[in-house]
């Protein structure tokens, strides 16, 4: 618990919608209080990533081979801050992150 | 010193710096968006350090096109041209990269104008997109003697119209379809693509016969990823091209290695290259994209922004791969009508482009026109863009000496327009094309 939070977002490129997922992702945590490296990745170089959570897509499952991970977190809507938030949220609650509300 | 000399070494050596250039750029969004010091030292760093890693990956790109160019050339008597975004963005970034960054923050401030204008209010905020496209329309204009505010200033009102109108207009194929969404468009540099694949999907599809219902072999998953791909299908292009040259042409790149197996590495090489521009890129961009986002979010209410394209990808899973080796397919297929038809110019299949431009052709098509449409129109716009690109490779300015098209559908339209536009603006100022471009 007391470590840094260390999530991956990947997309196809690691350049765009992962980008703009830790935008959105940074503007969730700042709303609960947690700070957290977050780290963009494409399917190739996510290989042999560690962290504690995964966001991606359910399309870009594949890229979850040879990576090390906790929590993983599928989005239907990569550019949904709403949906990012109501999957994120119990996700951290379970690591203990963030106090159960 | 006296006045003018300190105002020239600005403008040369800090403004005409790249990485100081980015790294400013960076630091004026993150001070506009009221970062923590850390955070803006961090941002403005990472920018840098982006810089210096694209720049390795877009050299090592340019290394492997130049011999299979020659390969080409030396083997079929015709040019041979790459059709790759991601190089011709290197070459914007390592030729000119202050008129390249330039263009892009121009066109994002016309894109916005436009915006809070008119009753069209979409934007296009897919950073790394924006950068390709102000690198093709600078390295175009760079053709010509024109002076850099010159290159700015056409380049940047240009790309800006591009990228308020191309978003607009892809939009008009999203809304009130069930099978895509209406909250978001696309920044991209493919929307004549979608609007001749929905418009054609209408026509020869069938709806009803949704790609979501075929159940896709798991296995073939491993295609998804567009780095594999392009190491998997250059390797089998490079390796028959530089067979086919023989050993008197590959030796002279091929150093201490055996030309053979130069070869073979070749495609191989050039996926990793590629995979170390994206990394910087995407350290470049990092600063950039938030800057882009909230500044459009806060001047312009109700705004739609343009994202990239795996946000689409969702709706059709099937659909998309089945776009990707359909269009990958009618790539191919316009290759060798090119040489068979003893083209002058010869456009090598993309493959990179095949699998993004082609996953989102697919996405649509079944949108559209379901199953049929998604095999057939990927393919047919698969095989008809690259003569569109090869169109616009002798107007394309200071890219010819580099044998590298920009692979968007795009290019076909609105590229070669501006092609055209350029050269007659240069004409009428009376400014010469630069010799050797």
């Amino acid at each position: 618990m007391s470590k840094r939070l260390r999530i991956v977002t990947i997309c196809g490129c690691g350049v765009g919608s992962s980008v703009m997922l830790k935008v959105n992702l940074e503007e969730v945590l700042k709303k609960v209080g947690l700070e957290a490296d977050i780290v963009p990745a494409d399917v190739t170089t996510a290989y042999g990533e560690k962290c504690d959570i995964v966001i991606t897509q359910e399309v870009f499952k594949h890229a979850l081979k040879g990576a090390t991970y906790k929590e993983v977190i599928f989005l239907k809507n990569l550019a949904s801050k709403k949906e990012l938030e109501e999957k994120l949220i119990p996700v951290l609650q379970k690591m203990g992150y963030i106090q159960p509300s | 010193m006296e006045i003018t000399e300190i105002l020239l070494f600005i403008a040369s050596q800090i403004f005409g710096n790249a990485a100081i250039l980015y790294g400013l750029i960076a630091l004026f969004g993150l001070v506009l968006l009221r970062s923590k010091v850390e955070d803006i030292i961090t941002g403005v760093l990472k920018t840098m350090i982006g810089f210096y890693i694209l720049y390795v990956g877009a050299i090592g790109l340019s290394n492997i096109i130049t011999p299979v160019a020659e390969a080409i050339s030396k083997t079929l008597g015709v040019t041979g041209v790459q059709p790759a975004i991601w190089a011709v963005f290197g070459e914007g970034m390592t030729k000119r990269p202050m008129e390249t960054a330039m263009v892009c923050l121009l066109a994002f401030v016309v894109n916005l104008i436009l915006a809070a204008l008119t009753k069209i209010r979409t934007i296009h905020i897919t950073g790394h997109i924006m950068l390709i496209h102000a690198a093709f329309y600078t390295m175009v204009a760079a053709g010509y003697a024109f002076q850099p505010w010159q290159i700015i200033l056409i380049g940047g009102i240009y790309t800006g119209f591009y990228f308020w109108i191309s978003t607009w207009l892809i939009y008009q194929f999203m809304k009130g379809n069930d099978r895509l969404t209406d909250e978001w468009t696309l920044g991209i540099g493919d929307s004549i693509g979608i609007a001749v694949t929905a418009l054609l999907s209408k026509v020869v599809g069938k709806r009803e016969e949704n790609t979501e219902d075929i159940k896709w072999p798991e296995r073939l998953a491993w295609l998804r990823d567009s780095q594999l791909a392009v190491a998997v299908f250059c390797t089998i292009i490079f390796t028959v091209i530089g067979l086919a040259a023989g050993p008197e042409v590959i030796s002279k790149y091929s150093g201490g290695t055996n030309w053979v197996i130069y070869t073979l590495l070749l495609g191989v090489q050039f996926a990793a290259y590629l995979a170390a521009l994206l990394y910087g890129v995407r350290m470049l961009i990092g600063a950039l994209v938030p800057a882009f986002k909230g500044i459009s979010e806060r001047l312009i209410k109700g705004a739609l922004p343009g994202l990239d394209y795996p946000t689409m990808f969702p709706f059709a899973p099937v659909g998309m791969f089945i776009g990707f080796i359909s269009n990958l397919a009618g790539g191919i297929l316009a290759t060798v009508v090119m040489v068979l038809l003893k083209s002058p110019i010869v456009v090598l299949p993309s493959i990179f482009m095949n699998f993004w431009t082609g996953a989102l052709l697919g996405v649509f098509a079944n949108a559209h026109g379901g199953r049929r449409a998604a095999v057939l129109v990927p393919f047919i716009v698969g095989f008809l863009s690259p003569f569109g690109w090869a169109l616009s490779y002798p107007v394309s300015g200071a890219l010819i000496p580099a044998h590298v098209v920009q692979d968007y559908t795009d290019t076909c339209v609105f590229g070669l327009i501006y092609c055209y536009l350029v050269k007659l603006i240069a004409q009428i100022l009376g400014v010469p094309p630069v010799v050797g471009s």
